[in-house]
């Protein structure tokens, strides 16, 4: 009887713990039905063999989804898959560029070097786009579960009537272009790449003797890596309400209900970064007062001013993209 | 050859997949329980492979067309599924539907067979 407990338990191990003891209780007792009196472990196999798979039993006891990303999603998410991962290989490619310009491997001679760059650009393009896929392939993962297509969620899709072609005017109101997401998205990944992989190509850049570029980096590099995973999840976040954007493709409530609680986080994440003195590099800012002509004290207060100014310019343009949001979902 | 053979398993599949939860739902007007009915579809040549019935009168069961019942007084455990009143009422839309489907189909064959003959 051995072999019947292995083919029950392997059978529903994975359904969920409520049902799954009255599943077994009752395979069991369906096998033992099936089976003569005085059974021999021959009539078992044949029994096992006929009801087959218990993967496939499970799957049918569960009656999960089978498939990643249905078809009704499908158009979408290829779609979105050759908008990102050709973003990404831009970006990656032309990070990898400037950096080589900027601080090219000359040492290996002319040949060699080019090679070295092209090889350097290629994986990393290569990685990138690897990432980019698993990430779309996530997201639309997720969106497929909490059943987006399926009118299941508010506001994402109802049933269609004649009207909506009558809504046509009125909707190009809430119409998100395609090309502003497509833009963003560029410049989201662009900054995002740039100051996770490469920080210290910001900052002040002056040529210094035979001809080398110098860079004084803006942020303390050191400092900054505690904030990277926050930022990972930040542009995560935001590329995911891009992709949102790119599919709805006009505004809606949720959108801009998630579009302000995002505009809030990355202003929360941005005061705590202009808060953190340690984040800011102290050679940039004596190269600054430097070249200003400007006594260290002085220096401080300005570029106290200088960060409030800039954060107030970036917390209203955070308001003024939430609100927005709501405007346009209300037309 | 062999791909038009496929091709029609297939789709024979498919086509009597759409039949199974009528089958399923004509023969529960009386309590039965997994292998009994499995034996009763098979007699009447409607069979059903085990590991597709078994599931599906869970599922049925879940969307609330057939009620079950451990009944522990044999000598051996057995789930038993019968018609709920939902069960019945869609058993018997389903049913009406079926026919009207059929005859539908019937005048279409038919129309194909005299075609044939003329």
């Amino acid at each position: 009887m051995k072999m019947i407990d292995l083919y029950v338990y392997s059978a529903t191990r994975h359904l969920p713990e409520d049902a799954r003891e009255d599943i077994a209780r009752e395979l069991e007792s369906n096998i033992t039905d099936m089976l003569p009196e005085d059974a021999t472990e021959e009539d078992v196999r044949e029994v096992l063999e006929k009801l087959g798979d218990p993967a496939n039993l499970a799957a049918e006891y569960s009656g999960k989804k089978k498939y990643l990303v249905g078809p009704d999603l499908y158009d979408s998410y290829i779609s979105v898959l050759k908008l990102v991962t050709g973003l990404v290989a831009i970006v990656l490619a032309f990070i990898a560029l400037i950096g080589s310009i900027i601080n090219p491997p000359l040492e290996s001679g002319f040949p060699k070097a080019f090679v070295d760059v092209a090889v350097d650009m290629s994986v990393g393009v290569f990685q990138g786009v690897m990432q980019s896929i698993v990430w779309v392939t996530l997201i639309f993962a997720v969106l497929e579960r909490v059943g987006v297509n399926e009118g299941k969620l508010p506001y994402v899709k109802k049933k269609w009537t004649v009207d909506e072609l009558m809504d046509l005017q009125v909707k190009d109101k809430r119409k998100i272009s395609r090309g502003e997401t497509i833009f963003t998205m560029f410049f989201t990944m662009m900054f995002a790449a740039l100051l996770i992989t490469k920080p210290q190509m910001i900052g002040w850049y002056s040529v210094g003797g035979n001809d080398t570029i110098h860079i004084e980096p803006l942020l303390n590099v050191q400092r900054l890596q505690i904030y990277i995973p926050v930022m990972l999840m930040f542009v995560a976040v935001s590329l995911g309400i891009l992709v949102w954007k790119y599919i709805a493709m006009h505004w809606n409530s949720a959108l801009a209900a998630v579009n302000a609680v995002y505009n809030l986080g990355i202003c929360i994440l941005l005061y705590c970064m202009m808060q953190d003195t340690a984040l800011f590099n102290g050679s940039f800012l004596s190269k600054v007062a430097e070249l200003l002509k400007m006594p260290a004290s002085q220096i401080m207060e300005q570029v106290n001013i200088q960060k409030t100014i800039f954060a107030l310019i970036f917390i209203g343009f955070c308001i003024w993209d939430s609100i927005s949001g709501f405007v346009k979902s209300k037309k | 050859m062999e791909s038009i053979n496929d091709l029609v398993n297939s789709l024979i599949v498919e086509l009597r997949r759409g039949t199974l939860v009528l089958s399923v739902l004509s023969q529960l007007q009386k309590p039965e329980y997994g292998y009994s009915l499995v034996q009763k579809l098979e007699k009447k040549n409607a069979a059903i492979e085990a590991g597709t019935l078994y599931p599906l009168l869970r599922r049925l069961e879940k969307q609330e067309l057939l009620s079950s019942e451990w009944d522990t007084t044999e000598s051996r455990p057995r789930k038993f599924y019968v018609l709920s009143e939902k069960g019945k009422q869609v058993y018997q839309l389903l049913k009406s539907e079926w026919k009207s489907l059929s005859n539908q189909l019937e005048v279409l064959l038919m129309e194909d067979e005299d075609n044939e003959n003329d």
